[in-house]
């Protein structure tokens, strides 16, 4: 038994609010704990902000798919978009250790979703990214 | 999304925001927050106790801020984050670069 919200959304910054409501309004449905929902809701901004910020070469507008899952307290989360393709499972890492001086203000996005998520998998079909994210709550 | 000023004196800048340092977060306050922290160039407090959730663009607009407030020889410490935010810092490492004090008290300890 599963329960599911499929959304989708313009390549417009503003729309992440909105998502976010839904995504709430989803997530609240059951009573999953705080750092879970809290996850959920960081994958989505970091995958999503990504995309708009950096998917898109031209100014057109494109539609981005969202399905967000329930399934036995665990999260699952599948975005879909045709920008250009980016796998951030082949981004490199982040190195935290070195001093303040040196830090990237930048490039702490896909960081924290590998931390975050449980599973990622990524795939390049038909000209479209697919990435997926498990976020199971920590034992 | 508030940025609000408690403290702004020759020896400390304290600020507190409130509300969700996302992205609509940081397009709102991120201007203001930089000039408010940088610009008097003195040890500052950033009290995170009313921010409910930060994304990596709210890590990264408290690193910018950071490193420059370092480039003039002072620092930053983040005061009283939720649990969930900061556990979020912690993962993001965001601990080894700009400390974490549990209270206004601790964290002016830091700074002594």
């Amino acid at each position: 038994m599963h329960q599911e919200i499929r959304l989708k959304l313009q390549n417009d910054l503003r729309e992440l609010a909105r998502v976010n409501q839904l995504a709430s309004d989803f997530l609240a449905r059951e009573s999953l704990p705080e750092e879970t929902v809290y996850a959920t809701h960081l994958a989505l901004e970091e995958i999503l902000s990504n995309v708009i910020r950096h998917g898109y070469t031209e100014a057109g507008r494109h539609e981005i798919s969202v399905r967000l899952r329930l399934e036995a307290g665990e999260v699952d989360l599948v975005v879909e978009d045709d920008g250009r393709e980016f796998d951030p499972l082949s981004a490199p890492a982040v190195d935290l250790d070195v001093p303040l001086e040196q830090r990237r203000v930048g490039g702490l996005g896909i960081h924290l979703l590998r931390k975050m998520a449980s599973e990622i998998r990524y795939r390049r079909v038909d000209g479209r990214n697919h990435l997926r994210v498990r976020i199971r709550p920590a034992e | 999304m508030q940025l609000t000023v408690l403290r702004a004196d020759d020896s400390i800048t304290h600020v507190a925001i409130l509300g969700r340092l996302d992205i609509e977060g940081v397009n709102h306050i991120a201007d203001r927050f930089v000039f408010t922290t940088t610009t008097p160039r003195k040890a500052t407090l950033v009290d995170l106790s009313e921010v409910t959730f930060i994304a990596s663009l709210g890590m990264g607009m408290l690193v910018g801020a950071a490193k420059s407030l370092q480039r003039h020889g002072t620092k930053m410490v983040l005061v009283a984050p939720t649990d969930l935010v900061q556990h979020a810092l912690v993962a993001a490492g965001i601990d080894h670069v700009i400390p974490i004090a549990a209270s206004e008290e601790d964290a002016l300890e830091m700074l002594r």
